[in-house]
């Protein structure tokens, strides 16, 4: 075992409503190199019930990094970056926006609502793998993470 | 002894010295005149060798008859004689002699001295002192015209200077007149024109300098014989100057003739010319003065007794000194009465205020001012009558010596002018109005209110019926027809009399109306209807309830309100078709940014989950598919990434319009060089040369822009570079007027025939073996039509394809 096992798994929040991009994600993490839990919610309200360890998400960890979704059922991902922007428990958290939008508006709006980095998702499953790979690479290694 | 011989003939060498030397003619006469010798100066006075005179009697030489040549006697008479002689070949010389008897008693000596130039020149200065002295009586005489002092002048010039003709000309408009004239010449006399380009004074007026007189001496000697002027005048001397009247050339004065002159003008002759020109200059100036005084006073007089214009002068006081008819007649009193009333206290102005106006302007008028007022009577019987009034100083060496106040008669115009006034800001009404009934209620109005009709109605012809449906009318003529709105008057079908005028075109009156037979409204109480055909898209109707004729003046006002109400109704119509396309292309617009929004999300999601799970099905089970398998899955992959390439084609294709940049001056060099960086890479790969000439700027979004060279730049290195050549591709461009003309051409296989206009449809490719979305040139076209240019597909007997396409030239010029 090296040392890396020994260190508590990083916790990752997806907030995704597409079973089968949730199932892509579940599969690039597995393959990257990074010993991680992946905790998935299927839309806004549910994603900050768990934020704020609320209802059924009692006890639950913390999230290290936080992967949002923008087109999403009752509460949609710029409405989740609004609320956590405006609370003092919640705007440390990393937050990625992993999208299929293009639209310009939706980067611009993203980043004026303080997500950390917005990234498409790509067309086929290589893609998908490699943009996984990059983001555990970058934000669960290179970059110093706000304690939890 | 020999000293002696030696000193004696010294003597006479001496004394033959003296002799030869000697400046005056000295003859050796015997007795009896015989010429015996002669030195030097005698051969040339007289004019002959000393051959050719010794010998010869002296009284031979002496042309004069009884000229005392006697020289024994004068040599006694100690006295000097005038002798004209006859030389041969040349004009007679005068000579002062005078004769003494030599030391040896037996032989005589006559002493010359030629003083025929001397004789000469004092005849020359008497005769200029004479001649000027002519010409100051000829121009100070006072009884005398203009006319005859200028033909006396001349006649002075002509016999002074030996000339055959003198005469004046006038230069007006490239031809010359003659004005006077004396002569004997068939072209020189007075009233006789000649073109300018034929006459001698061109040269002089052209001429401009100190030395405004020209001479010639002899046509033949200026070889000017070729000439236009020698030609149609003949004249071989010419002497003439131009006359200059106020600071303008006015004509010349010349003299000339038809034989060449011997010797040259002098200086003199000149100063004469010089001055009949000063004087005819100044003379001229003078003379049109006068006449346009004397043109100004009977002017003057005209006004005065005009019967339009009422005048008085007054005094320095203001009080009455003069008054003309008009104005007498106006108060009905005798001018006697009225002189040496103060104006304003005149029946003229009968209210204080009118006074005070008038007794202000009089003031100011001794002042040196003119005053405009206008004053309005009201006589007995109750129509106003208005009068424009004028008061002005009269001067003379910048002391007001009188007031002139003029008053005239303006209501009728001012009535006119009203109603312009009004008809025009009403119609300026029109410009805001945006509906065909409110446009009709105006125009009606405006009939009603400034034309004095109150029954007024307007029709607008609805095409698909042939029918003119009433769109507006004022209250009196909805009354008229008796219905409750303009709306319900009767439409004007096919068949009615109104139909046929609006079909016709023309304006008509109709004056029976009442008693014509007509559908469209059959009691209506109407006699007279006035009726205009707004072009092709309705109709205004004027109408009356007295049988009447409409006068010019109302007639003029009316069509005029026609006019202004057809373009009001062309507008409107105009303005909702451009409203309706306005908004369908907002709708249009919207529904292509709604598509752009949902292809960028909604459609790219299926197609995402396609492609990503046969790809991962690939690489979890591809070791357990057959190689069959998975070429069905390259298919599947291969759709699915067409698919998204041809979305976001679409996408690109409809961000020309949402993503649209403003315009601007745009250097077009600089844009295709940062197209060609962003491509360089592909470029490199395919060894591509690219050549450019110099581009001209353009006006333009210069992200637009480049996109079109792009998407020409690729297609170009695309299709080349598959056809297995190393792509070249040229860019060219020429600059008009108002447009740039590019040409983007390339060494590959060129745009099949046929395709010309298919290439720029989307999705449509020149050749479908080759990769690519087929939008590249359908984004092409779609920028430069936004652009206002064209594109389109060029053919030359070159291989290889040429695009060319224009775009707008910068609106300030950019060199």
């Amino acid at each position: 075992m090296t040392e890396t096992a020994a260190v508590d798994p990083i916790e990752i929040l997806l907030a995704e409503d597409n079973p089968g991009d949730i199932r892509l994600t579940e599969k690039a993490l597995e393959s990257g190199q990074i010993n991680n839990t992946l905790h998935v919610v299927n839309d806004g309200v549910e994603a900050l019930s768990f934020l704020r360890g609320e209802g059924e998400y009692e006890g639950t960890p913390r999230p290290d990094l936080f992967l949002l979704d923008l087109n999403m059922p009752r509460m949609d991902g710029q409405e989740v970056l609004e609320v956590m922007a405006d609370d003092d428990s919640l705007r440390r958290i990393p937050v990625v926006i992993l999208t299929s939008s293009e639209a310009e508006e939706d980067i611009v709006d993203s980043y004026d609502r303080h997500a950390n980095a917005y990234l498409t998702k790509p067309v086929n499953f290589e893609g998908f793998v490699d943009i996984v790979a990059r983001i555990e690479d970058f934000w669960l290694t290179v970059v110093k993470r706000p304690p939890r | 002894m020999k000293e002696n011989i030696r000193s004696e003939r010294d003597a006479d060498v001496a004394r033959v010295d003296l002799f030869e030397g000697s400046r005056e003619g000295i003859l050796v006469h015997d007795e009896d005149g015989t010429v015996l010798d002669a030195n030097e100066a005698a051969r040339s006075c007289y004019g002959r060798s000393a051959a050719a005179l010794r010998e010869r009697a002296i009284g031979d030489l002496v042309v004069e008859d009884g000229a005392a040549t006697d020289v024994s006697t004068l040599a006694d008479q100690d006295r000097t004689v005038r002798w004209t002689v006859a030389v041969p070949d040349a004009p007679d010389r005068t000579l002062d002699v005078s004769v003494t008897r030599a030391s040896s008693g037996d032989q005589l000596l006559s002493f010359a001295t030629d003083v025929t130039q001397q004789l000469r020149r004092e005849a020359t200065l008497e005769s200029n002192q004479k001649t000027l002295r002519r010409l100051h009586e000829i121009v100070s005489a006072r009884e005398q015209t203009f006319d005859e002092k200028v033909e006396r002048l001349l006649g002075l010039g002509r016999d002074w200077l030996g000339l055959s003709v003198g005469y004046v000309t006038h230069t007006e408009a490239e031809t010359q007149t003659i004005e006077s004239a004396i002569g004997d010449h068939d072209d020189i006399r007075p009233g006789a024109k000649a073109p300018l380009s034929e006459s001698y004074c061109q040269h002089t007026l052209a001429a401009n300098g100190d030395d405004s007189v020209r001479t010639i001496q002899s046509a033949a000697d200026a070889g000017i014989t070729d000439s236009e002027e020698y030609q149609r005048f003949g004249l071989s001397c010419y002497l003439g100057g131009q006359i200059t009247v106020d600071g303008a050339a006015y004509g010349t004065v010349c003299f000339a003739d038809t034989e060449p002159r011997e010797r040259p003008f002098t200086e003199m002759e000149r100063t004469f010319v010089d001055l009949l020109t000063q004087w005819l200059g100044m003379t001229i100036e003078q003379r049109n003065q006068t006449a346009a005084r004397n043109r100004q006073r009977a002017l003057l007089e005209s006004v005065f007794n005009s019967q339009r214009t009422q005048v008085g002068i007054t005094d320095t006081e203001g009080r009455v000194v003069d008054a003309n008819e008009a104005a007498v007649d106006f108060v009905g009193k005798d001018p006697e009465e009225l002189a040496g009333e103060f104006v304003w206290e005149t029946p003229w102005f009968e209210s204080e205020r009118a006074q005070d106006r008038c007794k202000t302007a009089i003031e100011r008028g001794l002042q040196g001012e003119i005053t405009n007022f206008e004053i309005s009577y009201e006589p007995t019987d109750g129509t106003e009558v208005v009068f424009s009034t004028n008061v002005r100083p009269v001067t003379s060496d910048g002391e007001v010596i009188h007031t002139v106040i003029e008053g005239h008669e303006i209501t009728e115009l001012r009535k006119r002018e009203e109603r312009l006034e009004r008809l025009s800001s009403a119609t300026n009404e029109l410009l805001y109005t945006h509906t065909e009934s409110a446009v009709a209620s105006t125009v009606t109005a405006i009939a009603q209110q400034i034309i004095d009709r109150p029954i007024a109605a307007m029709w607008s012809y609805e095409e698909s019926e042939d029918t003119l449906y009433p769109i507006g009318s004022t209250a009196a003529a909805a009354q008229f027809a008796d219905v409750a709105v303009p709306k319900e008057l009767p439409p004007m079908e096919p068949g009615s009399r109104e139909k046929a005028i609006f079909d016709a075109g023309e304006a008509v009156v109709i004056e029976d109306y009442q008693t014509v037979e007509n559908p469209a409204a059959p009691e209506v109480p109407l006699r007279t209807m006035f009726c205009f055909p707004l072009n092709d898209l309705g109709m205004l109707c004027v109408g009356s309830p007295v049988v009447e004729e409409f006068a010019e003046s109302e007639r003029l006002l009316l069509e005029i309100l026609a006019s202004t109400a057809a373009a009001a109704l062309d507008r409107v119509r105009r303005e909702s078709e451009l409203q309706s396309r306005r908004k369908e292309l907002e709708r249009s617009n919207e529904a292509l940014q709604e598509f752009a929004y949902i292809a960028s999300h909604d459609l790219q999601e299926p197609l995402r989950m396609v492609a990503s799970y046969v790809d991962l099905l690939e690489t979890e089970y591809g070791d357990e598919l057959g190689e069959e398998a998975r070429e069905y899955m390259d298919f599947a992959v291969d759709g699915a990434h067409r698919m998204q390439d041809m979305i976001n084609a679409l996408l690109q294709y409809s961000r020309v319009e949402t993503d649209a940049g403003e315009f601007a001056a745009t250097e077009t060099e600089r844009v295709v060089q940062q197209t060609l960086d962003a491509l360089q890479l592909r470029i490199d790969e395919t060894d591509t040369t690219v050549e450019t000439e110099s581009l001209p700027a353009v006006r333009g979004d210069p992200d637009q822009l480049g996109q079109v060279f792009q998407n020409l730049f690729e297609n170009a290195i695309r299709y080349a570079d598959e056809s297995g050549v190393d792509p070249r591709i040229e860019v060219r461009a020429t600059r008009e007027r108002e447009t740039v003309t590019f040409a983007v051409s390339d060494n590959g296989p060129g745009i099949p025939a046929g395709m010309d206009e298919d290439v720029f449809e989307i999705f449509n490719r020149g050749t479908h073996e080759i990769e690519g979305t087929g939008v590249g040139l359908a984004v092409c076209r779609r920028i430069v039509r936004r652009h206002e240019g064209r594109i389109w597909v060029a053919r030359s007997s070159d291989s290889g394809a040429t695009i060319k396409f224009t775009l707008p030239a910068p609106t300030e010029v950019v060199e």
